[in-house]
């Protein structure tokens, strides 16, 4: 019952909203904490099955051989739509989203396959802050 | 001299609740649906036609858009039927408003039973529908039609138990008594029977949450898929007009009707405010819910929506054997 009410204040307060732009970044949007985000990939649990690369209807994935002797997944941010069939898929939860919506990049050459997808390594440039 | 008299059921059958009324609220309705919707997903919405006032003569644009389109009619349908089917939905989805009253002698027929009546009738839409669907003979109007006939055995019910919990209530059918009696309004009397009615009349006029029969991205439009032209217009502006019937149908049971006015025209007005209440709501769903599937639909229409009508109805005659009216 509550979430139909919290559905209805939100609408309300959309249609009551004058300014629909926000001055980003100094403003951010409100989202909610289960947004489908930014993906990171947990190195040590994945097995790389390679099932995100099947699966994914943009054909975002690739996956590049790292130095350790296993390959790993790497997202063409430039295509990847954040549809999460690559998160649905993964059979170890190595793959999931982070509420970061903000994807951008200063330069073409970082976005695409960046290397760093592991939660340790990776910078998203969104507006000079980092996501983990 | 005026060849004849303007009589108060004349005004009532041609301007509110009558024809003006009902086109008024389908222009009005499609209009505000359309900017509301728009204005929650942070859109403009129609701006084209008439920037000025916010796109008020899109629909009235549309709608005259699609009088001098073609009408398509395809060739292995019933013709008649064909052609004949959304004329009698429309006019069946408009008929309860006849037996209600929406202000002090503003009433078409006058019956001293006439809220059944108008339930009844109300109830009967379906039928039309699906033998509209029918003559259609289209794979997705066939589609559409088996989830209007699911979707009313899941509504019908408790609609009909929501609204006889009310008429139980005060005992009577008439039009104006059930008004007279609403000293504290129905609302009040009884929440739980206006839960079930809002809920049933969702379903009903399916609207957001239980849009299954004609959902685009599944069926094209459901029923109405066939329809082009001014068969359109009265086939699927037939949802608007049973949301209006709904709407008025709703603010005599369960809103005081035109109280705390006495005279006809404050009367009207306040039923105008009234209704434009209950449907507020019903136009901005859209924006808000995703669509149930049939099954879920089903379920909640079967378990908590009739529980919900059923206890509405015990309610009803214990709050009759307490005297609170």
């Amino acid at each position: 019952m509550s979430i139909h009410v919290k559905l209805f204040l939100t609408a309300l307060k959309n249609l009551a909203e004058r300014q629909w732009t926000v001055r980003w970044p100094e403003e951010r949007r409100d989202y909610s904490p289960a947004v489908r985000g930014f993906i990171v990939n947990d190195r040590a649990v994945c097995i790389s099955c390679q099932l995100c690369e099947a699966v994914c209807p943009a054909k975002a994935i690739k996956f590049h051989l790292e130095q350790d002797g296993k390959r790993y997944p790497g997202i063409d941010w430039g295509r990847c739509i954040l549809c999460g069939y690559c998160v649905d898929a993964c059979p170890t939860g190595s793959l999931r989203h982070t509420p970061q919506v903000e994807i951008t990049w200063r330069s073409l050459s970082t976005y695409k396959f960046p290397r760093e997808m592991d939660p340790d390594a990776v910078s998203v440039e969104a507006g000079g802050r980092s996501l983990l | 001299m005026m060849p004849f008299e303007l009589s108060s059921d004349l005004v009532a059958a041609l301007v509110f609740p009558g024809v003006l009324g009902i086109l008024g609220f389908l222009v009005v309705a499609i209009w505000a649906e359309r900017k509301l919707v728009a204005r929650i997903q942070w859109r403009y919405g129609p701006l084209y036609v008439s920037k000025a006032i916010g796109g008020f003569l899109q629909p009235i644009a549309d709608l005259v858009k699609l009088v001098f389109s073609e009408l398509v009619l395809p060739r292995h349908t019933n013709r008649a039927l064909f052609l004949s089917t959304p004329l009698a939905l429309f006019i069946a989805e408009a008929l309860p408003v006849a037996f209600i009253a929406a202000a002090p002698g503003l009433i078409i027929f006058y019956n001293p039973h006439g809220l059944a009546i108008a339930v009844v009738l109300w109830l009967l839409v379906a039928v039309f529908l699906v033998g509209m669907a029918w003559s259609e003979a289209d794979k997705f109007t066939y589609i559409g039609a088996m989830r209007e006939i699911l979707l009313s055995a899941a509504y019908e019910i408790p609609l009909l138990l929501s609204l006889v919990a009310m008429l139980l209530l005060y005992g009577t059918a008439d039009p104006y008594r059930v008004v007279e009696l609403q000293n504290v309004w129905g609302v009040l009397l009884n929440p739980l029977a206006f839960l079930a009615f809002y809920i049933s009349l969702v379903m009903s006029t399916t609207r957001f949450p239980f849009e299954i029969p004609e959902a685009e991205p599944e069926v094209v439009l459901g029923p109405y898929t066939e329809y082009g032209s001014t068969l359109f217009i009265l086939s699927f502006g037939g949802t608007y007009v049973k949301l209006y019937a709904g709407a008025l149908l709703g603010s005599v049971l369960f809103l005081g009707g035109w109280q705390p006015a006495v005279d006809t025209l404050s009367g009207a007005l306040v039923t105008i405010a009234k209704m434009a209440a209950l449907a507020f709501p019903l136009l901005i769903l859209r924006a808000i819910y995703p669509r149930y599937r049939i099954d879920q639909a089903l379920r909640f229409g079967w378990s908590k929506l009739l529980a919900l009508s059923i206890a509405a109805v015990i309610f009803s005659i214990a709050l009759r054997f307490a005297g609170v009216i």
